[in-house]
């Protein structure tokens, strides 16, 4: 039980997909401007990546390892085009601010990444832990990312003004430039209060 | 026949600056930030990244037309697409292992890798919402490549001249590339408005 | 020999299974998808054209040429009471960034009922501000003989003036099919 919560744990601190083993990334920087976006990527890679990981991992023994890719691909899209389509039919405005990046879940490199080095084989419970760390661990760091881009770059917050009007705002924040930057930033303050990564 | 060759024009310089898939559009970042640490790295990523992106974007192309939209089998088209992709780059691994093994064995484990590169899927999506005709998706498909290509050059010479800057200890590594990418994004945001 | 049946077995397998889910999960979702699309759309026709209470979609040949580098991608009908009041045109152009799609609404008597911008990739707190109420409002109530000319009868946004340019040329545009259109019974 106990590494139940390491794995758990690991994903969100020690081996945060983000800022530590660097991927992911695609999604975090395009779809960070507002944090509700933010928040509906979050939502989706989570339940992609512990959905295709508890999959995954219960078919382990039974997969071939020769066709293993394949299946790993036709089971993650199979729960990346479910998201899709009940995005769009319950969440159409969202659906279509994040364009392109929810059906690129797929190519998310966490979900595959994940799922070839640990889903496909842990057991199911240890596979759950590490998919919510990650899911979660994910969440946190783009929305810590939306929240500065936001607030910086609308003035808002969650769509509801948090500067005063006469604050115009950072372009910079909206921008590419600034989400890269942000990112650099993130990956030095853990590198400082967390410990390094043996480069 | 001239508006035709503007319009692939247009199409060229939009795709590969204005609109750079990783600098402008952050689709395809993984391979960026791993495969830029050096020139000539970068060079064979991007090539690779070519060869597959104008063969998918073409097979997705004619499978979307002739097969997907008749038989209203649209959701149906992550599944498919990343399937062709992924067989597609299973081909090159093949026939560089046969032919180049040199590269084959350069490029280790990010030649698998490019199944998984974002801006090859982005690319065929665009190249079927776009509404292209099969002409259009092959030059749009070239030329997001070079605009990729490029990119990652760039990078890639910055960080080898970045070897031999003196950096603070918490931003070696990817912290600092990853500001040097803001600052090359901001380079490129130049661009805009250069296609009318 | 063995081998090989066990992989493509397990493939077909998985593969089955994730398109009988998959066909189940659009099966459920299309209903309200199309929903939300025609809500959508008579939701923005109406803003371009609040007078009319109808719309039904007209017939665009497919290679109509473009008329001020504006392309007609759809074309409306507006009807109240049973009569024709005007059209809504769905036009595209280039802008600053990219493509630019806007619904603008003609009335019959020759007057813009309103324009709506669809999409755009104009730059944010510049170019984005044509999506603005204080920005389209001034197209209200312009007749299809002005010229429509950014910084003469059209007050362009400070600092955005290609985009301001765009709007003002897909308006062009969207007046030219409509003279075009006009004539027919």
């Amino acid at each position: 039980m106990r590494e139940f919560w390491f794995y758990l744990k690991n994903g969100i601190i020690g081996e945060n997909p983000i800022l530590r083993l660097m991927i992911g990334l695609c999604s975090v920087l395009a779809v960070s401007v507002r944090v509700d976006n933010c928040l509906a990527m979050g939502a989706g890679v989570l339940f992609v990546l512990t959905c295709s990981s508890l999959v995954i991992s219960l078919l382990r023994n039974f997969v071939p390892r020769e066709v293993r890719i394949p299946i790993f691909i036709v089971v993650i899209s199979t729960f990346t085009t479910i998201v899709d389509l009940v995005m769009q039919a319950y969440l159409p405005s969202l659906s279509r601010a994040m364009g392109v990046f929810i059906p690129l879940i797929v190519v998310n490199c966490i979900i595959m990444g994940r799922a070839e080095a640990f889903a496909s084989r842990k057991p199911p419970l240890f596979a759950l832990a590490d998919a919510l760390g990650m899911g979660i661990g994910y969440t946190l760091v783009i929305t810590a990312i939306g929240v500065v881009r936001e607030i910086f770059g609308y003035g808002e917050l969650l769509s509801v003004r948090f500067l005063p009007a006469s604050f115009q705002g950072m372009m910079f924040m909206i921008l590419p430039p600034g989400a890269f930057f942000l990112i650099g930033i993130y990956i030095a303050l853990l590198n400082r209060f967390v410990g390094r990564v043996k480069q | 026949m001239s508006g035709e060759l503007v319009m692939l024009l247009k199409i060229l310089v939009s795709a590969a600056f204005v609109d750079n898939i990783i600098l402008a559009r952050y689709i395809g970042l993984c391979p960026y930030i791993g495969m830029s640490s050096n020139v000539a790295n970068s060079v064979g990523m991007g090539m690779a990244v070519a060869f597959v992106m104008v063969l998918a974007s073409c097979v997705t192309w004619a499978l979307w037309n002739f097969v997907f939209l008749p038989l209203h089998l649209e959701y149906l088209r992550i599944m498919v697409f990343i399937l062709v992709i992924a067989v597609l780059v299973q081909l090159v691994e093949i026939l560089l292992k046969k032919n180049v093994p040199n590269l084959y064995r350069a490029m280790g484990i990010y030649l698998p890798l490019i199944t998984t590169n974002c801006a090859i899927l982005a690319v065929t999506f665009f190249g079927v919402d776009y509404g292209y005709s099969l002409l259009q998706v092959v030059v749009y498909s070239i030329s997001v490549a070079l605009g990729f290509t490029v990119a990652l050059v760039l990078l890639a010479g910055i960080r080898e001249r970045l070897r031999f800057s003196r950096v603070p200890s918490f931003y070696q590594g990817y912290p600092i590339v990853f500001i040097a990418t803001a600052l090359l994004a901001i380079a490129f945001l130049g661009f805009k408005g250069l296609v009318k | 020999m063995k081998n090989i049946v066990r992989i493509a077995l397990a493939l077909a397998l998985v593969c089955l299974v994730a398109a009988v889910s998959l066909s189940a999960v659009n099966y459920l979702t299309k209903g309200e998808i199309e929903h939300r699309k025609a809500e959508e759309l008579a939701e923005s026709l109406k803003v371009v054209f609040p007078a009319a209470e109808r719309f039904e979609e007209l017939p665009v040949p497919p290679d109509a040429p473009k008329r001020e580098g504006t392309s007609i991608l759809a074309v409306y009908e507006a009807l109240a009471q049973g009569q024709r009041s005007g059209y809504v045109f769905r036009v595209s152009t280039m802008g600053y960034g990219g493509k630019m799609v806007l619904l603008v609404g003609i009335g019959e008597d020759g007057t813009l009922k309103g324009i709506q911008v669809l999409e755009h990739q104009e730059t944010p707190g510049l170019g984005s501000n044509i999506t603005e109420e204080s920005f389209r409002s001034q197209f209200v109530g312009k007749s299809v003989d002005d010229p429509f000319e950014a910084k003469k009868d059209i007050q362009a946004i400070t600092g955005a003036t290609i985009s301001t340019r765009a709007v003002a040329s897909a308006c062009r545009g969207a007046i030219a099919y409509f003279k075009e259109v006009a004539k027919k019974p």
